[in-house]
């Protein structure tokens, strides 16, 4: 796998977990992105719409069919929505990514700095 | 804040780079949220706001192509060969005028050069088509004191040398001959024929395909008569029928037909008339006697044996020509002392057109390389306007080979597409060189556009493509991101690289366009002087007929009794045909046909003349003959009916005679001796070029034909309308006088014969000057484009210069300069190497400086007027410049 394709995991795996929290339109997507991982990542507007695009067509989320209360609504915003497959995918990354995890560890221990 | 609309601006274009579906669905997203970053940005600063916006358009940008990667679309910047030559295809279709103009200039350039080079490669380039054909040579007999001696010889030296010598295998003498056969309709019809010894066939080892060859018994004089027929003549006249016990008949003879050569075999090789009757050389006694006849007419080939080279028989066939002249001290008196060479069979068939073909071809190549040059120029324009394509393939990560690549596939796709068209177009142009092209070029039979042609061309292409596609490639393959994005939707890689590489490739075209400008203007020149000569007669609408009785060797002395009451019953024929106007002959040489006949002058009561003086041309003429020619009278008188054959015997005498024989006297009432005829001068006529315009004058005599005996002339007749009007009705006169006359007609009017002395000349003019017009419009062409661009690239500099106050004149100044320089440089580049290549068409030139001044003079101001007229469209665009517009557009 390459960088790009780990990273534009990575970068799906964040927007699932931040969609999986509530329903988010792009703007609230990126905030949410940016702090869960510290500031470290910090997506494109494109990007953004581009892994939203993918997540969509593999029916990992959906548009929100239910919008928040109009005084906090603003018309022009599309609100994405995990799905049930989103949820477990996600899931299933994180138990994959432990075990990665802890095979990944060790390797780190024993070569120190 | 002033950059955020620039930003989004760029942004959208980034996007339309994405596949539609991405673009429909999300665009507006993306753009709202860049939007809202960039607004979130502005308190910050204008730093912030740049680093917003970089990075958004660079965020914008890396998803392109795994985008479309995801959606499998078309558009990749990876991938293979397949891909770019879609792309290229697809990119040429995008922009037709671009492509339009490069295919024309280059199909055009490709077709003259596969023209000319069909017709070099045939005539010049390709060897003999016999096996090992370098090993076959001829032996020249010449003279070292008439080195335009042709090199032909005595059968009796030709039997000795193939006697004694020991550097061929096979030595054979060859000559041609006339055989008259009869036709349907009674008359006779001439055949193409070549006497030759039974070695012709070991010399170039063929041998014929049906029947056999010729062996040493048919050479015995008195052996029964046979034949061998060239296949196309076997297939004219006998349908290619079986030739077992057939006969045909020859001079009034019968001749077996022992065989017919194989097909594509002719000789001379790929002449446009080639032999049709191979028939054995009998040489008769008096031919093979030492102190018998004396007959220069024998060409004399041979194979080399193996290990000997080309020196070294020319050294044994020296020293056994030198041995056999010593031993007939006298006996050789038209070329003494053996003096031969040995010259291989090719270099003898087209050594003397070998120049002249690399000339053309050099002429050619210089087309093609403007044609190149200025696609160069125009894909560097288009560089220039696809810079931001090239900029944002590079930034999808595009290689840089990856762009080149394309580029040059691009090159190639038009240099093939061209090449495709310019074959097409050159198997009618080599159809036009053939009709046009002078008589006597040898093998001019076999040119045609055949494989070997076109292997020539598909490489002649792809050279040409790599070389307009690489100058290109290697400018746009490296685009200037930054300024690709910045200059908006309009022309990116403006650099001043890419100028003075525009700039250069003109100066290129202008400069090869010189060169054949300075050639166009050399030989238009040396055409008009010849064409200006006065011949000193009037060869306009004159009809030559040739008659004569029927030679048998036997009948020799009997037959020049019986000759002048033959042509006398011709010219009176004739006469009686309508509209014919005055019938006059001459024998000994119609003027401008290449045929003479010279005399021993002796003068009573002096030293013989020597050297050139010794012998005059003498034509034997009626009395009307020199006033229908308008040769002029000098002094005395022409000849008139009153000189007859009991009559005392008269001469007229040319200028040239006259200076010559008695200068400063008068030649009137002077007494010469022509041969056995003793005469007295009573006229002195104008010189006129009887072997052409460009040969001068010889001394010249004309007697009455009533007082020499003749067996031909030639009936020259002046009809008021148009000779060949009257040609049929001419002939019919002759033929009820003697149906068997043969009638040549290949040439019946002296337009015809001086056409065919200037034919190449004209061929030389109408060729360069058609190269040097092409050139020219195409080195104009690409002045235009590079200074259409420079105004464009520079308008808002122009609108700047014009919002300060300078004048329109000044603006018109500053493009004309531009040009200016260019093309000033290219002609000086030009002249240069004019004045060194123009050295190879001297021998082309008649009395003419191949660095005649005026030829460049010429060229320089045709060249300035084409580049003044190409810059004024550009110029007058930059005038009507209208200062806020230029300034507002960004």
């Amino acid at each position: 796998m390459t960088a790009m394709g780990a990273t534009q995991n990575r970068n799906a795996l964040l927007i699932l977990a931040s969609l999986a929290d509530a329903d988010r339109h792009g703007y609230a997507i990126k905030k949410d992105v940016a702090e869960r991982s510290g500031g470290d990542v910090r997506l494109g507007s494109t990007t953004l719409y581009r892994l939203l695009g993918q997540l969509l067509d593999t029916g990992l989320i959906e548009e929100a069919r239910t919008r928040p209360a109009p005084q906090l609504d603003d018309e022009r915003r599309r609100y994405f929505h995990i799905t049930a497959a989103g949820r477990r995918a996600l899931a299933a990354e994180l138990r994959m990514l432990e075990r990665v995890l802890s095979a990944v560890r060790p390797a780190l221990a024993q070569r120190p700095r | 804040m002033s950059r955020a609309p620039f930003t989004l601006a760029v942004l959208r274009l980034i996007l339309r780079l994405y596949p539609a579906r991405f673009r429909a669905r999300f665009a507006n997203d993306v753009i709202a949220s860049v939007r809202g970053e960039l607004e979130r940005a502005a308190p910050a600063g204008r730093a912030a706001v740049a680093r917003v916006s970089a990075s958004a358009l660079l965020d914008a940008l890396r998803g392109v192509i795994p985008e479309h990667q995801a959606r499998r679309a078309p558009v990749r910047v990876g991938g293979g060969i397949g891909d770019d030559v879609r792309y290229a295809v697809r990119s040429l279709r995008q922009s037709p005028t671009f492509t339009m103009v490069a295919l024309s200039v280059l199909a055009l350039g490709i077709a003259a050069a596969t023209t000319i080079f069909s017709v070099v490669d045939a005539v010049v380039l390709r060897g003999l088509p016999f096996h090992e054909h370098d090993r076959i040579a001829a032996v020249l007999e010449h003279n070292l004191q008439r080195p335009q001696s042709v090199g032909s010889t005595l059968p009796q030296n030709y039997l000795d040398w193939r006697e004694r010598q020991q550097s061929f295998a096979h030595l054979a003498a060859l000559n041609r001959i006339t055989f008259y056969a009869r036709n349907d309709g009674g008359g006779l019809d001439t055949l193409r024929g070549l006497r030759v010894t039974r070695d012709f066939f070991d010399v170039l080892r063929v041998q014929p395909a049906i029947g056999r060859a010729l062996a040493a018994a048919d050479e015995a004089p008195g052996a029964p008569r046979r034949a061998i027929l060239s296949h196309t003549f076997w297939l004219q006249r006998f349908g290619g029928a079986d030739i077992a016990g057939r006969t045909i008949e020859l001079n009034r003879e019968r001749w077996e037909i022992a065989g017919v050569m194989p097909r594509g075999f002719s000789y001379p090789v790929g002449s446009a008339q080639p032999t049709e009757i191979f028939a054995p050389l009998q040489f008769s006694a008096a031919e093979r006697r030492r102190g018998g006849s004396r007959s220069y007419q024998y060409s004399v080939i041979g194979r080399l044996k193996g290990g000997v080279s080309l020196a070294q028989a020319e050294d044994e066939m020296k020293r056994v020509a030198t041995a056999v002249d010593a031993a007939n001290p006298g006996f050789n008196s038209l070329n003494p002392g053996g003096n031969v060479r040995v010259l291989a069979l090719h270099e003898l068939l087209i050594g003397r057109v070998r120049t002249w073909m690399l000339m053309l071809l050099g002429a050619v190549a210089l087309l093609l390389a403007i044609a190149c040059a200025n696609v160069a120029n125009l894909m560097l324009a288009r560089a220039s306007v696809r810079g931001r394509e090239m900029g944002l393939r590079a930034a999808l990560g595009a290689s840089r080979w990856r762009l080149t690549r394309g580029l040059l596939v691009e090159g190639l796709i038009l240099a093939l597409a061209a090449a495709s068209i310019g074959v097409l177009l050159s198997v009618w142009g080599v159809r036009l060189f053939k009709a046009w092209m002078p008589d006597g070029i040898p093998r001019v039979a076999d040119i045609a556009i055949d494989l070997r042609v076109l292997a020539a061309t598909i490489a002649a292409a792809v050279i040409t493509g790599i070389a307009f596609g690489i100058v290109p490639a290697l400018q746009g393959a490296r685009p200037d991101l930054v300024a690709s994005l910045h200059a908006g939707g309009r022309s990116a890689t403006a650099g001043t690289g890419t100028r003075r590489l525009r700039g250069a490739l003109v100066v290129i075209e202008v400069a090869l366009a010189v060169v054949l400008i300075v050639g166009a203007s050399l030989f238009t020149a040396s055409f008009v002087k010849v064409a200006r000569i006065d011949p000193g007669f009037d060869y306009r609408g004159i009809l030559a007929l040739n008659v004569g009785v029927p030679i048998a060797a036997a009948q020799y002395k009997e037959a020049l009794q019986r000759g002048r009451p033959y042509v006398e019953r011709m010219m009176a024929a004739v006469r009686a045909v309508p509209e014919v106007g005055p019938v006059e002959a001459v024998s000994g040489g119609l003027p401008l046909s290449g045929n003479r006949v010279t005399k021993q002058v002796t003068l009573p009561g002096r030293p013989a003349p020597a050297g050139d003086d010794a012998e005059m041309d003498t034509r034997v003429v009626t009395p009307g003959y020199l006033q229908l020619l308008g040769i002029r009278l000098i002094r005395g008188r022409y000849l008139s009916e009153g000189d007859r054959a009991g009559g005392p015997q008269v001469v007229l005498l040319n200028e040239t005679a006259a200076r010559k024989y008695w200068p400063g006297l008068d030649p009137i009432g002077q007494r010469i001796q022509l041969e056995s005829h003793e005469r007295t001068v009573v006229g002195i006529v104008g010189d006129i070029r009887h072997n052409g315009p460009e040969i001068p004058p010889a001394q010249e005599a004309y007697v009455p034909l009533a007082q020499e005996a003749i067996l031909y002339a030639t009936l020259v007749m002046r009809p008021p309308k148009a000779p060949s009007r009257v040609l049929p009705a001419v002939k019919a006169a002759i033929w009820t006088v003697n149906r068997e006359q043969v009638l040549y007609t290949d040439r019946v009017t002296l337009d015809g014969y001086m056409e065919g002395l200037i034919a190449q000349r004209r061929f030389n003019m109408a060729l360069l000057a058609l190269f040097g017009v092409l050139g020219l419009v195409i080195s104009a062409v690409g002045i235009y484009g590079v200074m259409a661009y420079l105004v464009s690239q520079r308008t808002r500099e122009i609108g700047v210069r014009m919002a300060l106050g300078a004048s329109r004149g000044a603006v018109v100044r500053m493009v004309l300069t531009n040009s200016a320089l260019l093309v000033a440089i290219g002609l000086a580049l030009g002249c240069a190497a004019a004045w060194y290549t123009s050295s190879v068409a001297r021998a082309f030139l008649f009395e003419l400086d191949a660095r005649d001044p005026r030829a460049f003079a010429a060229s320089i101001a045709v060249l300035a007027a084409a580049a003044l007229l190409a810059t004024a469209i550009p110029a007058r665009r930059a005038a009507g410049v209208d200062p806020m517009i230029a300034l507002r557009a960004d």
